[in-house]
This record gives C-alpha cells, structure tokens and sequence, in this order.
C-alpha cells in the first residue's frame, strides 16, 4: 500500500525541511528588495489520510497534501498578510509585490511589529511532537471496521454508526523573520472517532467519542472508541426534558472542557482589547472559587497543544493562569501585550496545554462521588448550539445529560436549556472532580456549579 | 458542439440572450484553470479515465482555484489587511456507497495521473484498459449571479474609503457609539469539472461581504451588535444608501440591548422576525432533510416522505436559484444545474436534499445539491438557500395575537442534532410579547425546539418573506459552505427559552 509520500516529489524529511527554509529564506530577501522594513514568513506542509467506515464497508476515503506559504510585509509601522499556494519564485515575487502595495496603503498601527529579539527561545527543545505512522489506506479501513463492530455490539438497540473516521495528519512548518528567527518543525496528529446511533420504538438519539493523539501508538483501542460512543447513544434514549427551575449541575468533564474554553477566550488578546471580555480589567481578581488553579504548559512532551514557540516565533513557557482562583496571567503574544501594555514575557499567546486542579479533587471523587455529593439536579454531558456573550459573561445553551435524584441518576434529559453569567459559575464551582479527562490539550474534571438556570417544560 | 480548438481560443463566447449563462461560465473557469496551467479537457478525461483502470462505476476529477482579499477597520482606521489565493484538485472514486479522494494542490498532468493511480490502487480490482471518453459540453443553462471578478473592481484606496464611511455612519447615528469595527470581504472562486461520462463543465463564483459590528456604552453597561450585508455581487452594492442602512441596523440594535433584562425561562409561544432568522429552519429541518443522513437512517426525518411533518400551509424549499445570494449555485460541484427543490409542501415531506451518490442509492432525482467545501474534501448533501415561502398574515397580527410570550428580532447561529431532531439557536435581540404587544428588550437566550414537532406548532405565517443572501456559513462535518436563509415572521408555539429569570 502506498505511503503518505507517493505524491510529494521530495523523498527525505531533511531535504524537504532544507527546501521550505530556502523558500522563506528567499522570501524574506524579496520582501527586503521591495522595500519591506520587516517581514515573517511561515511554510506549512499537511499530508493527510483518512479513512471511514458505515454499515461495515469502507465508505469514504482520501489522501491530501497541501503547501501554503503565508507572509507579514511591515511598511515601518504599516502591515498586510498575504498567502498563497504558489510556492515558485514567480508565485513569491508576484505575492510579496501585491503584499506590499497593500502594506503601503493601510494606516498605521503603533503596535505592529516583530515580537524582538529578547522574546525568542534560545534553546531548542524536542517536544516529541512528530510520530509518522506508516499506515496504508487498507490499514486504515481494517482499523475502524473495528471501531464500528465494537459499537454496534454495545446492545441491539444501536443498530447503526453514522460513521467511524480515521484521520492522520503529519506538518511540517518553517518559520522565518528578518529578526533572524529561523526554524523548522514536524508534527503529527493521529485520531479515531465514532458516532453511534441508538433507537428504540422510532426515537432516535445519536452521540459521539473520540480521541487524538501525537503518537499513533499512545491511541485508545478503536474498540474503546466505538464502545464509549454505543454507550453514550444508548444512555440518551428516553431523554426527556425537566422543569424550569433553579438548581445544582454538574457538568461531567468534556462539558467543563467547553466551560473552560469560554474561560480561554476571555482572556485571549482580541476579545481583550477590543472590550469584547468580560474579564478585560480582571488581572488578579478572583474570578474562579478559591480552591481552583489553572496553569498551561507548552513544553508537555507530546501533548496535543505543545509547542515551543507561538505563531510570531515569542518562545512559549509553563504558566499559571489561576492561583488560589486568582487570575494571574493572559493570553497575549507580542501584539496583544503592546496593545494593552503587558509584558510579553508574562503574558504569552495560547492555548497549549490547560490544566484544571482543584484542592476539593481528592475529597470529591470520580464522577459518581459527585453525583452523590449533589443529591438532586442535573449532570451535563454535552452542551449545544452557541449563547455565550463573551463580553457580559450571559450563558445560555442547550445540554444533554441526566436528572440526578438522592445522589443517583434517575433518567437522561434533553432538550432544555442551562443558564446564567459565567462569572457567577466560575465562582460558584462548588468542587472538581478527580475524574480527569484529558482531550485536544484539555485536562479537567468534572465541575459542581452551584446553581444555574434550567429552561425546560 | 464545440471543439476543444474553438473553446481555447477565447476566453468568453457571447451568443447575446440570457442563457448564454453557464457558456461564459465555463469559458471564463476553464480560461483561469485550464488553460493558465497549459491543460485541457482530454488530459483531464484521461486522469479521470486512468482512475476507472481498477474498477469503480463513477469518477471525477474537480480543479477549483481561490482568490480572496479583506480589509479591516477599527479604531476609525483600516489598519489590516489580507490576501490569499490558493488552488488544487480533488480527484473522486466511486464504487457503489464508497468514494475515495485524492488531493494535491498543484495543476499539472503528471500530478493528476499519480492522484489518479493512488485512487485506482485503493479500488484495487483487476486491470481493465482505460476507455476513452468523449467529451461533452453542458447544455447553456441560466446563472443566477454576476460572473464579474469583484477583487479589482474597485482599487484598494476606494475599499478603505468604503469601511472608513461606514465608521462615519456609525458614530453620527448615536453619540453612544465607543467601537465600530468594519470589514469587507471580496473573493472569487474558478471550479472546473471532468466527469466519467465525459461531462465538462465549470462555474465562476463571486462573493462579497460587509460585517458591522459596533460597540455601544452607557452608565457603564456596554453592549454590542452586528450586522452583514454582501452575496454574490458586486461591489457597487455597498452604495451610500446601503451603508446607511447597515450602519442604522447595526446601532439601533446595540442601543436597545442597553436596555435588555433577564429572559425568561420555560416552554412559551415564540414570534420569530423575517429574513435572517430562517437560520432556525436551516436547524429545524434543513440538516435534517439531507439525503445521506436519510439514507443512513439517522435522519428523525428518515422514511417519511409522504407524511405531515409541519403545520398546514408551511412550505419550505431549498431554492439554488436565488439571484445574487450566497448560497445559490449555477452549477454545484457535481456538475447539477442549480434548482429549486420543494423539501415540505403545504406541511407534508415531499423531498429530501440530494447530491448524485444519496441519490443514486436512494433511487430518486439528483436535486443538484451536492457540494464540496474544497477540492481536498468529498462533496455530499448541502443546503444552497432554504426559506419557508410567505404566508398571508400582517407581521402586526402575528404579534397582536400572542398574549404572553418572546419576539426573537435577530439570532446569532444555531444547531441541530438530526437524530432526534431537537435543535436550538441563540436569540441575541428579542422583546417579551405582553398583550399581544412588544414590551421589554431581554437578554440573548437560546431556543429549543424538535424539528417534526416545532414545525407542526406553526401557527401564524406572514407574508413578509425576506431572504438573507449576505451572511450565512454552514458547516457539516467539518466543511463549511455559504448558504443564503430565509423566512416570513413565523408564530410557534411550545417551544423552550433558555432565559435566567
């Protein structure tokens, strides 16, 4: 079966790595001859295949590659971005020309720029991000049969997969900057996913798991994959909704992952100064309960957020985000910080590698301690649709989950709302769970609110 | 019919009459993509043929290139820019329900026939000599937007000029205004198709938008909103007349949402706007009504064509043919002219969304909606525009009739779970009904509801059916297309508010 490499030209890592650092070097040279007083350039390379299966025959299948090469032009304090696919001299000269009449028009930002030469990594760390998995199309097809026989034999009320996907991915990037930043990385991304269907007397509910990792070695058995996601399908049936009403939830944790992400983008650089965050001002506040830290590590040896350096080439370190529910740090990168005149040193782009820890975890348990801690309201699973308004804190969204009565779960539920303003629910995490999940970079357990507001009958 | 010879030389045929269409159509696609990389429709019929050498009944090899420029203005000044053009091609594999897909982003023969020996080996059957395929041009068929390219239409001073008069128009509606942030989009897209059965054909798709989004403060409760205008036409659409009108949106909106309380929450009778909230039947019924998750059975919508699944008198359609909208498709990416499909009539299924693999399977007509979001993804069963056709009922009725409930103005997106059918959208501007009267703006909360069952709980149907063909992205599995929306003012009842009060 033929490798990721048959359609590329170029046979060896080192000579591909050589070639992409030629190109941004020669770039930054044109760039230079048409008069820009800075640029940066960045060369990605994705190959990727994928592989799905349905109804127990492969059903799609694909092999990608794709090379784009994107590029800053600075005219003093006057920027434009330009990309392009065409990597040929022509393509470049033609891209840096157009670039250019652009960056010469645009108004002045008197915070563009490079990030400067004391924000770049002096070392040069091996992340272990890079695992190639030497997997033919057939492998692949072999792999997620598996997946979905292990679904379908959860119960006979999951009769069917909406599908079961493979996907791997390998990318190669260089970054260049007439700062003199110049380096080459290589990463990969290797996931098996499942959406499992289950129906009984004509009601339908569908559901999903998946995983990714660095290495394809580290992944769950695709019998996991498709096993958790039959389970999952086959606890929604018979979902029903609740009453309106006030009460506890405990959001199970890759329903406190979404919480989180909410969190991350609050304090993220454009929502910031933009005023578009609720938490713009809140440096140092308590804006989580006491008993919570969040800290982000870009230098984990394969995690699925390392790296060691952002976009810009500003070297990337472990951090904390939340002390003691402190909020001690945002997420920046160069220009973010000049804009709100922070130090890029303490306040670096990401996410990466975000951490919940609680001193409550070791008291509360796994998941079915906080059920029984809660005594009566409701577990999310998953939450659906949009309605967070970054800039008040308003949440509102649909969920999915179980009503929970006498610290046991009484039925699932869905089709109901849960809502309030998330500095009330960063506040009002009652515990943490000591059921960690880790996904995309993620890492929590499940999160105890206080109270919110359920939408249902 | 034409040459190949006759086709090369000039990069637009002109036969006068309307429906020369989809003739510049193809000469202009097959001008920027052919022939700019020295190609031509018998290398293309034979990369598709040479994919067929192992087996497979359907083959099709996509070519699509991308230019799109924005500009971005904030602060009273537009400070960002940015450019980017790409191109690649998608070479697709059928055999029965499988596909298989491979794509690289350089055009040249010697790419087409690797992509073309990957896909055969992963078919794999024994060898059979490839057929020769004749070549055969679509038939001229109408084109429902311009076929101009917008990116130089107007010079880059003149774009900045157009952002900077809506910041203007912004700030003199409201001396509230602390933030106004503008940016306009313009890209052209060239598609160029060779199928198995020696179809050509090839579409030119222009596309432009205009965001506001403003800022507003008072007594220190800030508020934002937004609004877009654009669709597949050309810059001269963003005249002085329509900036004003965004720009008035735009205000108007952030100002009232300064005065917004808690909504409520439970199972209440809701009034939804015209025009860009038909996002909530895109989620209601829209996915729902895709051939592949209907022939997979995981559809809530799956087996029941011929049934009631909505209110007597809603009709819904998904209409490719909607003049300058975002959504609507001369051809979509298989080749299908674009059409207007009757998806629910009068309140009964009559149709799901096909593209020609669901089709196929399910033993029923292409309906031409079968799109890909580029040539490195597989196309499958996508919106163009869906809109419910109006109704005869006043708006002010509609509202007069509700004793107690919301009106929804404006939502944000939405989303459905298509097995169950339950979808939801977030309500961003909305006004508690009292009295068969609009009383208090409330806070954005998100709506509930159950496609089969929401639908059958219509009660009131305008007649003021606006189409939004400006602003709407669709995703599904990961591919996103742009989709125009549409509705008059709907009165449902039962459906569940996602308030805190």
């Amino acid at each position: 079966m033929k490798s990721l490499r048959a359609i590329r030209n170029l046979n060896t890592m080192k000579d591909c790595q050589q070639h992409f650092e030629t190109i941004a070097q020669q770039t930054l040279e044109v760039a230079r001859q048409h008069g820009a007083t800075a640029a940066a350039v960045q060369i990605e390379e994705v190959e990727s295949l994928s592989a799905s299966v349905q109804g127990g025959k492969p059903n799609e299948r694909a092999l990608r590659q794709s090379t784009q090469l994107r590029l800053s032009l600075f005219l003093g304090q006057r920027e434009a971005s330009v990309s392009s696919s065409d990597l040929s001299q022509q393509g470049v000269a033609a891209l840096v020309a157009r670039g250019m009449d652009s960056a010469a028009i645009a108004a002045e930002d008197q915070h563009a720029g490079l990030p400067g030469l004391s924000a770049y990594p002096t070392d040069d760390v091996d992340l272990e991000l890079d695992h190639a998995w030497q997997l033919g199309l057939r492998d692949a097809v072999a792999l997620v049969t598996r997946i979905e026989r292990a679904a379908l034999a959860v119960s006979s009320a999951v009769p069917q997969i909406e599908q079961a996907v493979l996907f791997s991915s390998r990318t190669r990037r260089v970054l260049a900057n007439s700062e003199g930043f110049l380096r080459s990385s290589a990463s990969t991304r290797h996931s098996l996913s499942c959406t499992a269907v289950a129906i009984r007397d004509g009601a339908k509910e569908i559901e999903s798991w998946w995983d990714a990792r660095r290495d394809p070695a580290q992944l769950p058995s695709p019998e996991s994959i498709g096993a958790c996601a039959g389970r999952r399908a086959l606890a929604r049936l018979g979902a029903r909704q609740v009453a309106t009403q006030t009460c506890p939830v405990l959001f199970e944790p890759q329903a406190a992952a979404s919480l989180l992400n909410e969190f991350v983008q609050a304090i993220s650089a454009r929502p910031l100064y933009m005023h578009s965050s609720f938490l713009r001002d809140a440096l140092g506040q308590e804006v989580f309960a006491a008993h919570m830290n969040i800290s982000d590590d870009p230098l984990l040896k394969g995690g699925m957020g390392s790296r060691s350096y952002d976009g810009n080439g500003a070297a990337l370190r472990p951090r904390t985000l939340i002390a003691g529910g402190r909020l001690q740090g945002y997420y920046l990168g160069a220009y973010g910080a000049r804009r709100l005149g922070l130090p890029l040193a303490e306040h670096g782009a990401g996410p990466s590698n975000v951490m919940v820890s609680s001193t409550t975890s070791a008291a509360s348990g796994d998941l079915e301690a906080m059920i029984r801690r809660m005594g009566t309201g409701l577990v999310i699973s998953g939450l659906n649709g949009q309605g967070v308004n970054l800039m008040t804190g308003d949440f509102s969204r649909a969920c999915s989950g179980f009503w929970v009565e006498n610290g046991q779960i009484a039925y699932p539920v869905a089709g109901i709302t849960v809502a309030s303003n998330l500095r009330e629910m960063f506040a009002g995490i009652d515990a943490v769970g000591n059921d960690r999940l880790t996904q995309n970079g993620t890492t929590t357990g499940s999160w105890l609110i206080d109270k919110m507001r359920v939408g249902g009958i | 019919m034409k040459t190949i010879n006759q086709l090369a030389a000039v990069p637009e045929t002109n036969d006068g009459g309307a429906d020369s269409g989809t003739s510049t159509a193809y000469c202009r696609a097959r001008w920027g993509l052919l022939t700019a990389s020295g190609l031509d429709e018998t290398q293309l019929l034979a990369g598709v043929s040479r994919a067929l050498r192992k087996g497979g009944d359907y083959a099709d090899l996509y070519l699509k290139s991308s230019v799109a420029e924005s500009w971005h203005l904030e602060r009273g000044k537009v400070t960002r820019s940015n450019y980017n053009q790409s191109q690649g091609f998608g070479l697709r594999l059928m055999e029965g329900e499988q596909s298989v897909l491979t794509s690289a982003d350089r055009f040249d023969a010697t790419a087409i026939g690797k992509a073309a020996d990957l896909a055969a080996d992963a078919v794999g059957h024994a060898p059979v000599s490839p057929a020769g395929l004749v070549l055969k041009l679509p038939k001229r068929g109408p084109t429902y937007y311009t076929l101009d390219d917008p990116l130089p239409s107007l010079d880059a001073a003149h774009k900045i000029a157009l952002l900077e008069s809506v910041d203007r128009a912004c700030r003199a509606r409201s001396p509230l205004v602390v933030e106004v942030m503008a940016s306009l989009s313009i890209s052209l897209d060239l598609v160029f198709l060779a199928r198995n059965d020696g179809y050509c054909g090839g579409d030119v798709r222009p596309l432009v938008r205009l965001d506001v989004a403003v800022q507003v403060v008072r007594n220190g409760r800030r508020e934002g909103a937004s609004r877009t205008l654009g669709g597949r036409v050309g810059l001269a659409t963003f005249d002085h007349a329509a900036i004003e009108s965004v720009a008035a949106l735009a205000v108007d909106a952030a100002l009232i949402k300064l005065e917004a309380r808690a909504a409520p929450a439970g199972t209440m009778t809701v009034v939804i706007g015209p025009g860009w909230n038909g996002v909530m039947l895109h989620e209601a019924v829209g996915h729902g009504l895709e051939g592949d998750f209907n022939r997979r059975g995981s559809s809530a919508f799956a087996g029941r064509i011929g049934q009631r699944v909505a209110a007597p008198g809603v009709t819904i359609v998904d209409d490719g043919t909607v003049p300058g909208s975002r959504g609507s498709l001369n051809i979509d990416d298989e080749g299908t002219p674009g059409q207007c499909t009757t998806l629910i009539e009068d309140g009964i299924l009559v149709s799901y969304m096909q593209d020609s693999l669901n089709a196929r399977l399910m033993g029923v007509a292409n309906t031409g909606n079968g799109r890909r979001e580029s040539y490195d993804v597989l196309p499958m069963p996508r919106m163009t525009n869906t809109y419910m056709r109006a109704g005869g009922v006043d708006p002010a009725e509609i509202i007069a009739s509700v004793k107690q409930g919301i009106y929804i103005a404006h939502l944000e997106g939405g989303q459905v779970d298509i097995s169950s059918g339950r979808f939801m959208f977030a309500a961003s501007e909305a006004f508690l009904i009292e009295n068969g009267r609009l009383s208090v703006p409330v806070k954005g909360a998100t709506v509930l509801g159950n496609g089969p069952q929401s639908l059958k709980n219509v009660k009131l149907i305008g007649n003021d059916l606006e189409i939004n063909t400006a602003s709407g992205v669709c995703g599904k599995a990961g591919q996103s297309v742009p989709v125009g929306v549409g509705q008059p003012t709907l009165r449902i009842d039962g459906m569940t508010v996602g308030g805190t009060a």
